[in-house]
């Protein structure tokens, strides 16, 4: 188990990195040239103005209809990804990692916040999956891919938490950690976590083109 | 009209409960594992917490000095405790450094070397807590034995 | 709850005589072949890319009309139409059966009105209007499309209109107009095929079929204001266009080059358009990227624009304002498709001394359920819109007023029938309307 987790944070971190790392270049620049290829009727009005107007209204809670038809969602997926990007960019256990290996100094978050914030995040995990599970409109449309991606971010959560707690076998929950986060980098660019290098440029397009053709809010 | 038909239906969701159940049973499972108890000697316990790096984020790394060299089949001082050249570089070959705190060459943010300059903030040479990850944690790696995750060292007391 | 509670448009199955027929007539081979050539051969990213990142979050379920005048049925949201049409049509790769086709096509012209009131609540900016096109599409591939909408259809690949007016009946009608104005202005001319008039007005096909004094209208407001305009005498008249919401953009490439073209031929200096939506979206936003143009041959002005120039220029004098309280209704095409909400509103503002908003408003108002070609699928789909849009009823009760102004032929036609239906006792009326009454008309016999 040892030497799995050695072999985890070591070689398959290398991998992870590179297959996330290229396959998102790959999925990108295929999926740019497929629009070059069938979108032109889109791709044609994209506007960097309206594009980065439309990107800010939507990334401020609550300034958008939908936003504000579903405060409760709203709430949770403000605190949901900005909790998951902190941890993911600052947690102290990876800066430690980024320190050790590369010896770059990285800025890490207090070990209370980061403690806060990983059961946060496992908690609206939990609101996602209710979400999933009790209402109709959710469950109606819900696929194994749903559950999939979301599994993807509660596992490495919920053993990070357990791992750093100490609760349990601390050497299986730290290998499973790394190697979940690791299937989630590696996944990132192939499942629906992908809406997190597409949906700037589906976000952008609309934007353009209601901001450009039909001069009308999208939000 | 309401002839039957294959009609569109809604996913198949008796699976997706199990999905999740699953998941919450394992994570169960590992809450449930007790801690692997240790119960050295105290007299012989080394616990590296020094000053410099206070106030401490993580329970100190401990461990039982002779037990853990004996284990590791480490004769030498100089493979822990080791020396420098002049210009604070590290020295397999120079005097060894043991009874000198590692905090007082390896400044928390880096500098130090040598035989002077230590226990300040700022420097060139390899930071304390990084000089401590990589001495212990490069060698279980390296050698392929003892612990390496966060947890395998720095244990709750 | 069952997992099967919602078993969606299987249970809400409507009898449509080309939807049986067209269905009737389809292998599985040739639906995987032709969902293929869609979903690979025609469209590319950005069908790929929405799918792929739909979250299922459901958000969009609160933006939909069907679904809340449905008390929130999943089967009816957007993502939820979009689950079991192109969802599922991507998920197994066209390998559906030919039942399954007839509900998609079913949701698709008739459970969606394309009006993107959805596009304010999706986050990652899904554009349900242009999934739903595409199942469209395909379902106008396969040959199953709702009977009234595909006679529609018809009537534009056999005459260009699509009302099958016949030529003579079209000049006919424009004449018959000019001389009942006469009457009432005696000088008055509804000027046909005149080279480099200021602006070719172009009308859709039900305006001579069966609302034929709005051209009265608009010829006696033209004509007061002094304006240089012409009407063509031959095709390209109607700027209407079923085809693009059957999913036949082939022949929505003629109609529209055809429009284009007769106001090129003309060499006027642009096209002002009726009080219309669908046919506004058709050759502003739609049918131009078809044929190429990224904007236009042409400049496109709507009626609710052109009137606002000739109110603020002073171009018409109002001798009085509309006294009783009125609100507004906002057609999606004209304001989420081109954003004349402000423009919209003071003119009304301009004719009317009490005006209450709807409650939402602007480009945030339910739609009409009529557009989207769903009013056009004709007689058998009609309680689909009735029961499908008690959301607007509600809505329009709300307002406690008596008249509704909505400038768009098929938002006059899906409200009026909710009118009918719930007994709201109230009128809709086109802005051409209130200018008509309340103009000077210094021409006046």
């Amino acid at each position: 188990m040892q030497q799995l987790y050695n072999f985890a944070v070591g070689p398959l971190a290398w991998i992870a990195w590179a297959v996330f790392l290229g396959g998102s270049a790959w999925r990108l620049s295929s999926m740019w040239a497929l629009a070059r290829k069938k979108d032109m009727n889109a791709v044609a009005y994209m506007d960097v103005r309206f594009a980065a107007r439309s990107m800010a209204r939507w990334a401020t809670p609550f300034a958008t209809l939908g936003w504000r038809a579903n405060p409760a969602v709203t709430v949770a997926t403000f605190a949901f990804h900005t909790a998951l990007g902190l941890l993911l960019l600052f947690a102290p256990g990876h800066a430690v990692l980024w320190d050790y290996a590369f010896g770059v100094n990285v800025w890490s978050l207090p070990e209370g916040i980061a403690d806060t914030l990983t059961v946060l995040v496992i908690l609206l995990c939990g609101f996602f999956a209710w979400r999933r599970l009790q209402l109709p409109t959710v469950r109606f449309v819900t696929r194994p891919m749903d559950w999939l991606v979301l599994a993807l971010v509660a596992v490495p959560c919920i053993t990070a938490f357990l791992a750093k707690q100490q609760i349990g076998d601390n050497l299986l929950l730290s290998t499973l950690h790394v190697l979940s986060g690791e299937a989630t980098l590696m996944a990132l660019p192939f499942t629906r976590l992908s809406h997190a290098i597409f949906s700037p440029f589906t976000r952008a397009y609309m934007g353009s083109e209601f901001g450009g053709v039909r001069h009308c809010p999208d939000w | 009209m309401k002839a039957p038909r294959s009609l569109p239906r809604a996913p198949r969701l008796a699976t997706q409960p199990a999905i999740v159940t699953a998941i919450l049973a394992t994570a169960l499972l590992f809450l449930l594992l007790p801690p692997v108890a240790m119960a050295p000697a105290q007299e012989d316990m080394k616990t590296l917490a020094p000053e410099a790096l206070a106030p401490q984020s993580r329970p100190a790394a401990r461990f039982v000095h002779d037990t853990h060299n004996e284990k590791a089949r480490i004769d030498e001082c100089g493979t822990c405790h080791h020396g420098t050249t002049e210009d604070g570089r590290r020295d397999a070959t120079a005097a060894t450094s043991e009874g000198t705190p590692c905090a007082d060459c390896h400044a928390v943010h880096g500098g130090g070397g040598g035989g002077g300059g230590g226990g300040g903030k700022t420097g060139k040479g390899t930071p304390l807590e990084r000089a401590y990850h990589r001495q212990c944690m490069g060698c279980h790696r390296e050698q392929g034995k003892g612990p390496t995750t966060c947890g395998g060292c720095h244990t709750k007391a | 709850m069952s997992a099967t509670e919602f078993s969606g448009i299987a249970e809400r199955r409507i009898e449509d005589a080309n939807l049986v027929r067209g269905v009737a007539a389809l292998t599985r081979e040739r639906i995987e072949r032709v969902v293929k050539a869609v979903t690979r051969g025609e469209a590319g990213a950005r069908l790929a890319v929405y799918h792929e990142t739909c979250m299922r979050c459901g958000m969009c379920a609160d933006a939909c009309h069907y679904c809340i005048s449905h008390d929130g049925d999943p089967t009816y949201s957007p993502v939820g139409k979009m689950e079991q049409t192109m969802w599922k049509l991507l998920r197994t790769g066209g390998k559906v059966d030919p039942d399954d086709i007839y509900g998609m096509a079913q949701i698709a012209y008739t459970e969606c009105n394309l009006c993107r009131r959805c596009v304010h609540y999706c986050p990652v900016g899904i554009d349900t209007g242009y999934v739903m096109s595409l199942v469209r599409r395909i379902c106008h591939r396969l040959g199953v499309v709702p009977l009234y909408i595909q006679d529609t259809a018809h009537s534009h690949s056999g005459t260009m209109n699509q009302m099958w007016v016949k030529e003579d009946e079209w000049i006919d009608s424009l004449v018959w107009q000019e001389d009942e104005a006469r009457s009432e202005i005696p000088a008055l001319r509804i000027p046909f095929d005149k080279e480099g008039a200021d602006f070719l007005y172009s009308v859709i096909a039900p305006e001579p079929k069966f609302r034929t004094q709005l051209i009265y209208q608009a010829a006696v407001i033209f004509d007061q204001a002094g304006m240089d305009w012409t009407m063509p005498s031959s095709p390209g008249w109607d700027n209407s266009d079923m085809c693009m919401f059957t999913g036949d953009y082939e022949m929505m490439g003629r109609l529209k080059r055809c429009h284009f073209e007769m106001a090129q031929k003309l060499k006027v200096k642009r096209i002002v358009m009726g009080e219309c939506g669908h046919a506004f979206r058709s050759v502003y936003d739609v049918g131009n990227r078809w044929l190429g143009w990224k904007n236009h041959p042409v400049p496109i002005v709507h009626s609710v624009e052109f009137f606002w120039e000739l109110l603020t220029e002073g171009k018409i004098k109002l001798a009085k304002k509309f006294d009783e309280p009125v609100t507004i209704h906002d057609p999606c095409n004209i304001i989420r498709g081109r954003g004349l909400m402000d423009k919209l509103r003071e003119v009304t503002h301009a004719l009317c001394s009490n005006v209450v908003e709807m409650s939402p408003t602007r480009e945030h108002n339910l739609c009409c359920c009529a557009g989207g070609g769903v009013i056009n699928c004709g007689p058998p789909f009609k309680g689909v819109r009735l029961a499908g849009n008690k959301a607007k009823a509600d809505q329009l009760a709300a307002t406690g007023v008596h008249t509704v102004v909505a400038p768009c032929h098929n938002c006059h036609g899906g409200l009026e029938d909710i009118i009918n239906h719930y007994k709201l006792g109230m009128h809709t009326k086109f802005l051409g309307d209130l200018i008509y009454d309340c103009m000077e008309k210094p021409g006046a016999a």
